[in-house]
């Protein structure tokens, strides 16, 4: 029954070349979607593409540039014939408190984390509304619902997220577009992005059992743990679900 | 490949609305089902692997359905307890039986009932408890005091047994369905207008929800494509609560 949820439908993925983006786009098409990889990384979007087979294709997307986006769903549109999915995954994050933050960090996490996601919606809900309807889902994060002190840019970004969702649902709502708008709030994730704090870390062991102590199911969370989020909200299984935040953090957000 | 071959369910409160349309999406993934209801009789077409004529409320229930569950089952992986009763009156008039009442069966009883369900959890390699809140686990309405009670009170357990049984690879969640057509709601439904119009205008997405988007949504807390999440109040609600 839930083998096929994506069959016939077509979807777009923003940061799909790696982490949480690359393990939606393999799930989603193992159950039947095709799927454009969007990704700076021309390269490894290509490369993830040619793993997934002939159901899937790359291009280039920078998401804090509009007319990349106009592209995208452009090409989503000729190349698939049509787009229902999008699932804003793109992001970044290098940690700094509020003291040590620069202006030009704020600006370039702001830039991809927020605007990136503001951008996908605006364009995914013109180009999905045309072609009958469908479901956005949106990467948040836990530290958008509780912030964390060395992360000031990335946990207002992710803030900004969860109120570009609310709003997105509720105007396609208003509007009778059929599409649905959620997001995800990934804990901590064996990603590229986390790996990168682990690999930056004076003491990456402690680090680690730290992330794991804060998770009561006792490990950070795997790419594949999250897509399933993404799947299940990007479904007809979540016909009735529209605005929310779905945490998928090993009990982070109850704790 | 279905995501429920084996895997061994209690739905309570299954002979109607939200429960009936649980244990039939979950029969259809492959679950083998144990169904309990007070009503015995509405549980026979279920194609469920045992039934039990049961309340929830009964000394003796949470024992009964894991001794059940041992028998019939073999064991547990899945413990949906979705046996609840909606009834209300503003909080000068609500009598102690009536509070008692509502408190009994949406509360208490989940309690007694995952209490008892924690050693079989254990055994299994995939134990989830999925609780049934409320959009009124967060907020409330004139009249609906013991319900809202009820149900933050079922928001607060299932956060502590996520966090205390996290260890084991257990996870607790619960729903917050909105205005959904059950055997709680059919009739008012259908016999007031204005009360269906209210709640249709009140979701985002303009219609009321179905048993079978309850249903979707506890499949999937029950799933292993849900492993990742727990101590969660998953709204499907049409987008109410987010309505100004």
């Amino acid at each position: 029954m839930s083998s096929a949820r994506f069959s016939g439908r077509c979807v777009l993925i923003s940061g799909g070349a790696s982490g949480i983006g690359a393990a939606t786009a393999r799930m989603m098409a193992a159950e039947g979607a095709r799927v454009l990889l969007g990704d700076v990384d021309l390269e490894l979007a290509r490369t993830v593409a040619g793993e997934i087979g002939t159901t899937a294709r790359a291009l280039h997307l920078d998401v804090t540039d509009e007319a990349s986006w106009q592209n995208a769903c452009a090409t989503a549109l000729r190349e698939f014939g049509a787009l229902h999915v999008l699932v804003n995954s793109a992001g970044i994050s290098v940690p700094a408190n509020v003291e040590e933050a620069t202006l030009e960090h704020w600006r370039q996490t702001m830039s991809i984390n927020a605007d990136g996601v503001f951008l996908g919606c605006k364009h995914g809900v013109r180009a999905i509304r045309t072609c009958g309807g469908g479901a956005i889902v949106n990467l948040a994060s836990t530290l958008g619902a509780r912030p964390g002190s060395i992360y000031a840019a990335y946990s207002a970004s992710k803030a900004a997220v969860l109120a570009v969702t609310r709003s997105t649902a509720l105007h396609c709502a208003e509007q009778r577009y059929a599409i649905r708008c959620n997001a995800v709030l990934p804990g901590a994730t064996h990603t590229p992005m986390v790996d990168a704090y682990l690999d930056n870390a004076p003491d990456p062991a402690a680090l680690m059992a730290q992330f794991e102590s804060v998770h009561p199911l006792g490990r950070i969370g795997r790419p594949e743990d999250i897509a399933h989020g993404v799947l299940y909200l990007a479904s007809d299984d979540a016909a009735w679900v529209t605005g929310v935040a779905l945490p998928v953090d090993g009990g982070f957000l109850a704790a | 490949m279905n995501r429920f071959d084996g895997v061994r369910c209690i739905v309570t409160g299954a002979a109607d609305g939200i429960g009936r349309a649980t244990a039939l999406r979950l029969r259809a993934e492959g679950a083998r089902i144990l169904a309990c209801d007070l009503n015995g009789a509405g549980l026979e077409d279920l194609g469920a692997a045992a039934v039990l004529t049961l309340d929830v409320t009964a000394a003796d229930a949470p024992d009964v359905l894991m001794a059940s569950a041992r028998s019939e089952l073999g064991g547990l992986d899945v413990l949906v307890n979705n046996a609840g009763i909606s009834a209300g009156a503003p909080i000068e008039q609500l009598s102690d039986a009536l509070w008692r009442q509502v408190l009994d069966v949406n509360l208490d009883a989940v309690f007694r009932i995952s209490r008892a369900a924690i050693a079989l959890l254990r055994a299994s390699r995939r134990g989830r408890i999925v609780n049934i809140g409320s959009v009124m686990s967060v907020r409330s309405a004139p009249a609906m005091g013991a319900y809202t009670v009820s149900k933050h009170g079922v928001a607060g357990l299932t956060k502590t047994l996520a966090l205390e049984l996290g260890a084991y690879g257990i996870t607790a969640n619960y729903i917050q369905p909105g205005a959904i057509v059950t055997g709680i709601t059919r009739d008012l439904f259908a016999a007031d207008e204005a009360f269906r119009n209210f709640w249709i205008e009140k979701a985002a997405v303009k219609r009321l929800g179905q048993p079978e988007d309850i249903a979707a949504a506890i499949a999937f807390l029950a799933s292993e494509d849900a492993a990742f999440v727990t101590g969660h109040g998953l709204l499907v609600d049409g987008g109410a609560l987010q309505s100004p």
